[in-house]
């Protein structure tokens, strides 16, 4: 039950502060599963970090999901999942009953004030995955690599990266086993 | 929409949608813009809303497009919708995934998904970064303080978003006399 708890609350700071969403919310799971509770190591959460790419849906939600499971089976993963969703929704509220009607330009403005904090965050999401491709040998350095040039240079890729992951991943499958 | 149209509507979504974040905001507008029932500029402030508080920006828009259409209970419904896809694919995915992880081929598919990954969030970064400081120099003292309190000294992430946040709005506050 303390594991539930321990979950719900991480995930639930995680929540409130995952402005911008998508990868800048990386480094908040990071620091909460990796730097303060050491649920998991740097190779673990780059697997979390592979698994939630290769899903559809929001990686926090993903995320979220996976660690509680790792940690606490069905019940942590549903824990888990309700508190990143839940958290942020209260928050969401308390803005609404606040405001009323949010006026767009207010919005706009905070949007504004938000950016260099969100491109911080997505700056320190390369961190972790970098330093575990580093690790991960010369073959996993050549994809990162290929990755970018494949991602600059390539309508395809561009359009579904989903697409790069699976054929990286099949041939990490075949030449770094 | 109907309870059961709007959880339909977001379980669609969430479950094709990868990446999440911005690129689901851009699929719901796809999708409403065909439907024609909420208003150009209503729907512009929840998308703006939407991006503009924490947590993932799918559950946000589910929540607000659902409080449009049918108060508490159409939230429910479209986040249930939004967040039941990729919670029970990783909960599929969890038990095989920590069975097999240490088998050399699935630790090599890991890898490789993970340099595709890093390719991924370079690229990302690049653009973001580009946008969110170029010839707005002032953004760079937020920026450098978030990537240096979270990335280097470790801070709670909360702390130093509060911490930035109240900075930003001062700095707004000076700025504009």
């Amino acid at each position: 039950m303390t594991k539930i708890i321990e979950l719900v609350w991480a995930f639930a700071q995680i929540g409130i502060t995952a402005f911008g969403g998508g990868l800048s919310t990386l480094p908040l799971i990071e620091y909460q599963l990796v730097t303060k509770n050491g649920w998991l190591d740097a190779a673990g959460f780059g697997k979390l970090v592979a698994v939630s790419q290769m899903t559809p849906g929001p990686i926090a939600v993903n995320a979220a999901t996976f660690a509680g499971y790792i940690e606490a089976g069905f019940a942590g993963s549903a824990a888990a999942t309700l508190a990143i969703v839940a958290a942020p929704l209260l928050a969401l509220s308390a803005v609404l009953l606040v405001l009323k009607r949010v006026s767009p330009e207010g919005s706009k403005k905070f949007k504004f004030m938000l950016r260099p904090i969100v491109a911080g965050l997505l700056t320190l999401s390369i961190v972790s995955p970098f330093m575990t491709t580093w690790n991960n040998g010369v073959t996993a350095v050549a994809l990162f690599a290929a990755g970018i040039a494949l991602l600059r240079r390539c309508r395809f890729f561009k359009e579904y990266p989903v697409a790069m992951l699976a054929i990286f991943g099949i041939l990490g499958a075949i030449f770094m086993r | 929409m109907s309870l059961l149209e709007l959880f339909l509507f977001f379980f669609k979504i969430s479950s094709v949608t990868f990446g999440g974040g911005i690129v689901i905001l851009g699929i719901v507008q796809l999708e409403q813009e065909k439907r024609r029932d909420i208003d150009g500029e209503a729907f512009a402030d929840m998308v703006s809303l939407a991006a503009s508080v924490p947590g993932p920006i799918a559950v946000s828009i589910a929540w607000l497009m659902g409080r449009h259409y049918k108060g508490l209970a159409g939230s429910l419904a479209a986040v249930a919708g939004a967040i039941l896809p990729p919670f029970l694919i990783i909960l599929i995915l969890s038990p095989y995934i920590i069975k097999y992880s240490n088998e050399p081929a699935v630790r090599g598919f890991f890898a490789g998904v993970l340099a595709g990954t890093g390719a991924i969030i370079s690229v990302v970064i690049f653009d973001n970064v580009k946008g969110a400081l170029w010839g707005k120099w002032w953004n760079l003292a937020p920026y450098l303080f978030v990537v240096s309190m979270i990335g280097v000294f470790h801070l709670h992430p909360l702390l130093v978003m509060a911490a930035v946040i109240a900075l930003q709005y001062l700095h707004g506050r000076i700025y504009a006399g």
